[in-house]
């Protein structure tokens, strides 16, 4: 049998991450919900994700300090920023710090699902 | 004492002067034919002629003494000049003394001196507020424009005298006699050029603040050591007079300053304000607007559409449309959030108007709405955000657009003013144009009248305007149309400017004439 994609699922927003947990479990991945930075980097040891959607703005341990750190120990892993608003400057540090792509709020989930499927294919064929 | 009692006082003393020539001649002549007849036979003869020679020898040689000796009368007794002048200059000093603005100080100062002392010509020098200089403050017996061009740096001949000499009066003649003839010639220009053979330097504690520069015309009126203590004295009141007004001037200038800065300080707080509500909104609101966008993205994305209607599709495709739009009003709001400034770039204002214009092209031929376009000549590039200037036509054209409804007409200008360096657009429209009381919030935040408007494109505008240093107004009639106009400064490089953006103030004085009758913000 086909091994599943791990999705980590991280916003500090209950409903967000049981609706996208929901979405993509409809579509065949496994999912892992985070409502914390700090959970975030304890669940990605546990769960090792293939894809990870991550918001920025949380608090204390923010999207971007889960990102830094997550691409240092995993830089496999495809990590896609989710943010409320475009901020110019948190968005050039996200791509700096090694994210793999970036959508804003309210989320199209059509683009969504094409981007995470093709993040895995990327990590398929680099395998 | 007006110029009319000097004549009087000459007329009565040339009167003096003819009648004691007369008695003294008459009485010489008649004394000499008495005691010296018998002498000189020529004093016996009864011809006229004789007489005649005889007296106007007498005059000839006595007339300057006797003038002389009725000057000195007059002067010192009859009409003694210092207790006037002292007088004069005290009041004058006094007057001086509560008057704060340095123009009305300084006309008062050469005027009054002018008139009274019966001088050709008078200046107040003051040195300028920054420091580099010395200026001409007013003057009396000058052409106004030969005044206001004159000039001394600090290290002017002029100038170094007068540091030099301290608080002393100085006289040309004077000083003049105490050099070389070289120096003399030379410092003999500057005199000629402040139009001055008397100067009272301005001295407050150590510093050469300034000088009264008179021109005296006749020896008649010439000063003497009496006058110069009294010019000094004079001089001393008067620089505290005018160090006052210059500094209450400063003050003043500062104060305005001081305004200003608290203005945008306030507008900059405004901004920050709305950006960090903004931001909070954008944090709060975009979660639930996900989910109910994404729950009606979920049945769209059904694989089976038959279980739904195509009403259903339909309000389906209504919900994720009008969550997008509630987003795209916060994203709006944030636009002019330092945070998401974007990078400037040389371009050309009139392709920005052309590329906006075709955007809304359509719809206007749907409306029959006619617009005019005029471009001036030779339009430099400006330095700006493709992005921002798209959106402050957008939003203008638009707004004129809603205003004018069908069959109405739109004219756009853009014109570069060299005298200043500054870019005018101006978007009218003859519309139903805008009311005195809605004048004044057109720029407000969610300000509108239109019903589904949201209130942000001219908000917007005006703030991605003022970030460029430029300003922004509104004039309008009721039934007579809208004008919009923008003052946009020339922009330098980016490379030199970076992304350092600066919230100037309005550069009031620059602003075109507005058409009468019609109402400014």
């Amino acid at each position: 049998m086909k091994e599943m994609t791990r999705l980590l699922v991280v916003d500090d927003e209950p409903d967000i991450c049981e609706f996208l947990k929901s979405f993509f479990q409809e579509r065949e991945f496994k999912v892992e919900t985070a409502l914390s930075g700090e959970a975030a980097i304890a669940a990605v040891e546990k769960f090792r994700p293939h894809v990870m959607l991550l918001d920025i703005k949380m608090g204390p341990v923010d999207g971007l300090t889960v990102l830094k750190k997550i691409k240092e120990k995993h830089p496999r892993t495809k990590i896609i920023m989710v943010t409320a608003i475009e901020t110019k400057d948190k968005i050039e540090e996200a791509i700096r710090l090694g994210a793999d792509n970036y959508v804003t709020k309210p989320l199209s989930l059509e683009y969504l699902e094409n981007d995470v499927r093709e993040k895995v294919a990327n990590l398929a064929l680099n395998a | 004492m007006s110029p009319y009692d000097q004549i009087k006082k000459r007329i009565l003393k040339q009167l003096c002067v003819g009648l004691s020539l007369f008695i003294l001649s008459s009485g010489a002549l008649g004394l000499a034919s008495l005691f010296l007849g018998n002498s000189f036979p020529i004093l016996r003869e009864t011809n006229p002629l004789v007489w005649i020679s005889l007296a106007t020898i007498f005059i000839a040689l006595t007339y300057p003494v006797i003038d002389h000796a009725y000057s000195w009368l007059f002067r010192q007794v009859l009409f003694p000049r210092r207790p006037r002048l002292v007088f004069i200059l005290s009041r004058l000093s006094q007057e001086l003394s509560l008057t704060h603005e340095l123009g009305e100080l300084a006309n008062l100062l050469v005027n009054t001196l002018g008139e009274v002392l019966e001088l050709k010509a008078v200046s107040l020098l003051v040195r300028s507020p920054n420091r580099d200089g010395f200026r001409i403050a007013s003057a009396f017996g000058w052409n106004v424009t030969d005044y206001r061009r004159v000039r001394l740096p600090e290290e002017n001949p002029m100038i170094e005298l007068m540091k030099a000499a301290g608080p002393q009066v100085l006289l040309r003649e004077k000083v003049v006699r105490a050099l070389s003839w070289q120096e003399a010639n030379k410092l003999t220009v500057h005199f000629e050029t402040l139009r001055t053979n008397c100067i009272i330097p301005l001295w407050v504690k150590e510093e050469l603040i300034g000088s009264i520069n008179l021109l005296v015309s006749s020896n008649d009126t010439y000063p003497d050591e009496g006058d110069i203590r009294c010019f000094k004295d004079f001089g001393a009141g008067v620089a505290k007079s005018v160090r006052n007004a210059l500094t209450i001037g400063e003050l003043e200038s500062l104060n305005e300053e001081l305004k200003d800065a608290q203005s945008q300080l306030l507008q900059n707080a405004k901004t920050a304000a709305i950006e960090q509500l903004a931001t909070g909104i954008a944090h709060e609101i975009h979660n639930p607007l996900t989910i109910i966008s994404g729950k009606a993205q979920v049945l769209l994305l059904q694989k089976d559409r038959k279980v739904y209607d195509e009403k259903v599709e339909e309000v389906l495709k209504t919900i994720v449309q009008q969550t997008r739009r509630a987003a795209d009003i916060t994203r709006r709001l944030l636009m002019f959030s330092r945070a998401s400034q974007s990078p400037r770039e040389k371009l050309r204002v009139e392709t920005i108007l052309e590329d906006t214009l075709s955007l809304i092209a359509y719809q206007m031929s749907l409306e029959g709405i006619e617009i005019k376009k005029f471009v001036g000549q030779d339009l430099p590039d400006f330095y700006g955000n493709v992005q921002e200037l798209r959106e402050v036509f957008l939003n203008l054209l638009l707004n004129a657009v809603q205003a004018i409804g069908p069959g109405g007409k739109i004219q756009v200008g853009i014109a570069f003013r060299k005298a200043d360096k500054v870019f005018t657009i101006q978007i009218a429209d003859n519309g139903p144009g805008i009311s005195r009381d809605n004048l004044d919030k057109v720029f407000n935040p969610f300000f509108t009248t239109r019903p589904g408007g949201v209130g942000l494109g001219l908000f917007v505008t005006q703030q991605i305007i003022r970030r460029y240093g430029g300003s922004i107004r509104a004039e309008s009639e009721p039934g007579e149309g809208t004008i919009f106009v923008i003052e946009l400064p020339y922009q330098e490089d980016t490379a030199t400017q970076g992304t350092n953006f600066s919230v100037a103030s309005d550069p009031s004085g620059h602003n075109l004439p507005s058409p009468e009758g019609k109402h400014v913000v």
